[in-house]
């Protein structure tokens, strides 16, 4: 159910609660958003896991603890923010990027910075069903890496 | 893993190869190897495997043209890639052309086993998500049925035509004709069948809740207003939105209803910014909006946009030829659901259905339906003509001669006549002695509650009461 490096939720378990947090949103009609986040700097593979780590243990501090964390891909974590619309999901997301750009991640050899990149969708503001939020979402982190990376981007 | 899938390994290196092999054996699978790609893409062919691990760096064919091959061979077979260091280039390419997952070289066990679940996994789901899809879509196609009474397939063709534009269609009839089935087939043949059909009742919800319900409101819009919310129609975008009773919305509400059908634009309630959407609405009536519109309780603008294309389901007393295809579907429906074998009505049963007006339509023969699939009998069905006693028709055919097959009271049971029962010579008697079986019947079924059986039997709690008392129930009997 864990990833075991980060803690956070396997893809799957992640995917089945995406699947289930629009079922809910639907119903009980409420806001909702996905961020997805990666690191800028593809590192190489002997110290990704620690930063990775690390990254996902800063979002956990930033994000409430009803909010779902994921690691979807090698490099990425997927975030639901529960009962966020586009104003709250936007200072979420720029809090997470700042938190990780301020923050020293210990090396063998001395401190180092990391950047990341957060692309996000809104429910049902920009998608309403689940292949097009993750999709937009997916277009934003791209927008967000192509700009130079450091970057939070919704779509507008 | 018990069930022991067979994965295929395509690697030039003997060593490698039989390395991965023993490692994917362990792990529970079966496994059949490929020392190049020409054997590999007879394999794909001859073995079918559930899953591939391939080597890029391979001789003659590498492992870039035979992952496209197999791609256009049999595009659902995943493939894993195995990679050497500094081979990024290929990688990405291979990723682009469809593989699943990569593995560089030289990698540990636990990094193979957990890249070929997450595969298979995702693999099956994909499976699984393929089988709902099928799935729902035999249902959708199986819950409406078109028989082939004249006006059914009239409304058919009117759905045909209209699907596919974006014009608002308005479905009038009697309350359980088929008025949502007939809305969310137009979604389901419209461009926009795989996109959202979003319902909303206009009716028994208060105008102000009604409002937020579909337009949703800002934060602190009202007290209680803790958070923003989505009205139906932002839900709906790109979809359907089905506006059930609609001649039940307010006339307040009907003005925001009508801006929204002409500019596709509303505010949130409380809110300034327009919300800027594209959808479909259907709307439904049971009530004759030309009689509201003329005594002022509907906006006439508002129905006349509604009503662009409007479409009369009739009640199913005006389609009685379509009755034993409803029940047959019905039987067939409910006895799936409920795992039991209920297959047939007695040609008893069927007459009566036919000379019955069915008041509640489709709705109620549903019902009823599902009654006698759950009891296992018709007699719930019988009692209800049977309370309504004498004035079932005397234009039934029936058998004079054939002796009701109704046991006596005290053998504790009613044979449920199947073959037609001879009307005439069911003495009131009989008639009471059936109802009283009936009654008690479902009484032990709902365990004596009162409530439930009256509601089975569709008489009144008192009436039941009073039935207990004629016939002399006893819980304890
Ligand atoms: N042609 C039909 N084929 C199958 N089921 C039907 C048909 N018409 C009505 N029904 C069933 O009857 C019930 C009432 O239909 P519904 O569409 O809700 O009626 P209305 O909206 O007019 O009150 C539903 O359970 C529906 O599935
Ligand atoms: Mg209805």
């Amino acid at each position: 159910m864990f990833d075991i490096h980060t803690k956070v939720l396997e893809r799957d378990v992640f995917q089945y609660f995406l699947d289930l947090e629009i079922k809910k949103a639907m119903r009980y009609q409420y806001f909702f958003s996905l961020l997805i986040i990666e690191p800028d700097l593809t590192v190489d593979s002997g110290i990704r896991a620690e930063i990775l780590k690390t990254m996902a243990e800063l979002i956990k501090e930033e994000v409430r603890t009803t909010d779902v964390i994921g690691r979807m891909g090698k490099n990425n974590f997927y975030v639901i923010l529960s009962h966020a619309e586009t104003s709250n999901t936007l200072s979420v997301a720029e809090r997470i990027r700042s938190r990780i750009e301020s923050y020293s991640f210990t090396r063998k050899n001395g401190g180092a910075k990391e950047t990341i990149s957060v692309g996000g969708a809104c429910f049902p503001t920009h998608a309403n069903e689940l292949g097009n939020l993750v999709r937009n979402a997916t277009k934003m982190i791209y927008e967000a890496k192509n700009n130079g990376g450091n970057k939070v981007c919704l779509p507008n | 893993m018990d069930k022991k899938e067979l994965i295929l390994i395509v690697d030039d290196e003997d060593e490698m190869r039989s390395y991965i092999e023993k490692l994917v054996t362990s792990f529970g699978y079966q496994t059949s190897s490929a020392s190049n790609g020409a054997e590999a893409l007879e394999k794909l062919n001859a073995m079918n495997p559930a899953l591939i691990i391939m080597d890029l760096m391979m001789p003659e064919m590498d492992g870039i043209e035979v992952l496209g091959r197999i791609k256009e061979q049999n595009g659902n077979t995943p493939v894993i890639i195995l990679s050497g260091h500094g081979d990024t280039k290929n990688v990405v390419r291979a990723m682009k052309m469809g593989a699943s997952d990569f593995i560089n070289k030289p990698f540990e066990p636990e990094v193979i086993r957990h890249t070929i679940n997450q595969v298979m996994e995702k693999k099956n789901l994909i499976l699984e998500v393929k089988r709902l899809k099928e799935e729902m879509g035999k249902q959708i196609s199986y819950d409406i049925l078109f028989s082939n009474s004249k006006k059914m397939t009239d409304i058919k063709s009117i759905i045909e035509q209209v699907a596919e534009t974006n014009i608002t269609v308005l479905v009038r009839g009697e309350s359980g004709t088929g008025k949502e089935l007939v809305a969310r087939a137009i979604h389901a043949a419209s461009l926009r069948h795989d996109k959202r059909f979003v319902k909303i009742s206009c009716v028994a919800i208060p105008e102000t809740l009604l409002e937020t319900e579909l337009f949703g409101h800002e934060k602190g819009a009202f007290t209680g207003a803790t958070r923003k919310k989505p009205g139906k129609f932002e839900l709906a975008n790109d979809g359907t939105i089905f506006l059930d009773e609609i001649g039940d919305m307010h006339p307040s509400l009907q003005a925001k209803l009508l801006q929204v059908l002409q500019d596709g634009e509303f505010a949130r309630v409380g809110g300034e910014k327009d919300v800027k959407v594209d959808v479909r609405v259907i709307a439904a009536t049971n009530r004759d909006l030309e009689i509201a519109v003329r005594e002022g309780g509907f906006r006439e603008d508002l129905f006349y946009r509604l009503n662009v294309v409007s479409i009369v389901v009739p009640p199913l007393r005006e389609r009685k030829e379509e009755i034993p295809f409803l029940v047959e579907h019905f039987l067939r429906k409910y006895s799936q659901q409920y795992n039991k074998s209920f297959t047939t009505l007695s040609n008893e049963t069927m007459t009566r259905f036919m000379n019955y007006d069915w008041p509640g339509n489709v709705r109620e023969l549903e019902n009823m339906i599902k009654r006698v699939v759950v009891l296992g009998n018709e007699n719930a069905v019988l009692t209800r003509f049977a309370f309504k006693g004498a004035d079932i028709q005397s234009d039934i055919q029936y058998n004079i001669n054939e002796k009701p097959k109704v046991k006596a009271a005290d053998s504790g049971r009613v044979i449920p006549p199947d073959n037609g029962f001879s009307l005439r010579s069911i003495s009131k008697k009989a008639l009471a002695e059936v109802e009283r079986e009936t009654i008690k019947d479902i009484l032990l079924k709902t365990r004596w509650n009162r409530r439930e059986a009256s509601r089975l039997l569709k008489v009144s709690y008192k009436a039941l009461l009073n039935k207990i008392k004629v016939y002399e129930l006893d819980k304890r009997l």
